[in-house]
């Protein structure tokens, strides 16, 4: 890191997991072990169906970067991942209202990369050769 | 029942991480911890684009591991090198073959290291021509791991200082097949010789007089 980089304030790295069910916001400093802010879309929608909402995304991303400001970050690193393996490997709706409500509270937002656990060759997907049928 | 009195938790410390090796005196980021011990082992991932503010650099992601703290003052060695993932997937191709060569070796100072080559060619080659590739190579980083210290096999991987690696395994390879790109990509310290780096000079004065602000690169 520059040494403008570090003038501007502390950076943080914001872990994104968003499934079609929820998306978390967890906060923590550049080496992972301390966690900074923790806030899932849950936290702020009662319906168990909106958990996963842009909506509730968005809530969740604002509250984190609120606790963030308090504790003087005001860089971040995001990274966002889907829930991978054998299931979704595209994050759900929740990533980019997180991402949008991280830049909009004044946070400055380093990079976004990908973080999807991909297997070199994993197991098989369940529900047979024709799917979960619903 | 009286409420049971919450003992009033201490607040936690930062400490600035600088890289020991690689980019000495190099500010890295900052990391809180209740206690200095705790920092031993924690490791900062930092894209090579920030240090040497090149964008072509984006492409590599450097890992430092946390083995002294001095005061406020954390320092960190080389622990792992990887190619980013959208890069890695943009040069890997249809209709092209790609070839992964691990080699290992111990070097100079001590260090046990692997690291991974990535051969992408122009068009898609024979099993039997990827097999005397990956066997030549092999042989190459074998005999050029001993003779370099970490620090300067990272520094030639990444930046191409002293020995151009990638373009010394490009030109092996070319001559049994058509080469399109070649890259390092991994660079793992699987374990560490008893040699530590020092402290980085410029850092280490600033400790001892104790003043204010970073040291920079």
């Amino acid at each position: 890191m520059s040494a403008e980089t570090k003038k501007k304030g502390k950076i943080a790295v914001a872990h994104i997991y968003s499934s079609f069910n929820d998306t978390i916001v967890h906060v923590t400093d550049i080496t992972g072990a301390e966690t900074l802010a923790i806030y899932s879309g849950g936290m702020f929608v009662d319906a168990d169906r909106l958990e996963g909402s842009p909506y509730a995304a968005l809530k969740a991303a604002m509250a984190a970067a609120r606790d963030l400001k308090r504790k003087g970050i005001t860089q971040l690193v995001v990274k966002v991942r889907a829930p991978g393996g054998i299931k979704s490997r595209i994050p759900g709706p929740g990533a980019t209202a997180a991402i949008r409500g991280l830049a909009r509270s004044g946070l400055l937002l380093l990079r976004v990369e990908d973080v999807t656990p991909i297997p070199h060759d994993g197991c098989r997907k369940p529900h047979g050769r024709r799917g979960r049928r619903v | 029942m009286p409420r049971r009195r919450r003992t009033k938790k201490q607040a936690k410390v930062w400490y600035d991480v600088y890289a020991a090796d690689i980019f000495p005196g190099q500010w890295l980021g900052e990391t809180p911890a209740s206690d200095p011990s705790l920092l031993i082992g924690r490791r900062v991932e930092v894209s090579l684009r920030d240090i040497t503010g090149d964008f072509m650099h984006e492409k590599y992601k450097l890992w430092f591991m946390i083995y002294r703290v001095e005061g406020t003052k954390a320092f960190a060695k080389f622990n792992r090198m990887e190619l980013n993932r959208d890069y890695l997937r943009s040069i890997v191709q249809r209709r092209t073959s790609r070839i992964d060569i691990q080699s290992e070796g111990v070097t100079k100072d001590g260090h046990l290291v692997r690291y991974f080559n990535i051969i992408i060619t122009a068009v898609r080659i024979r099993h039997s021509q990827q097999s005397d590739i990956r066997k030549r190579v092999n042989s190459y980083m074998e005999e050029l791991i001993p003779q370099l210290t970490l620090e300067e096999l990272v520094r030639a991987a990444i930046l191409g200082d002293n020995v151009p690696i990638s373009s010394q395994v490009a030109s092996i390879s070319t001559k049994i097949a058509p080469i399109r790109n070649v890259e390092p990509r991994k660079i793992v310290v699987l374990s560490y010789g008893e040699e530590e780096p020092g402290i980085p000079e410029g850092v280490a004065l600033e400790i001892e007089s104790s003043s204010p602000g970073g040291g920079g690169g």
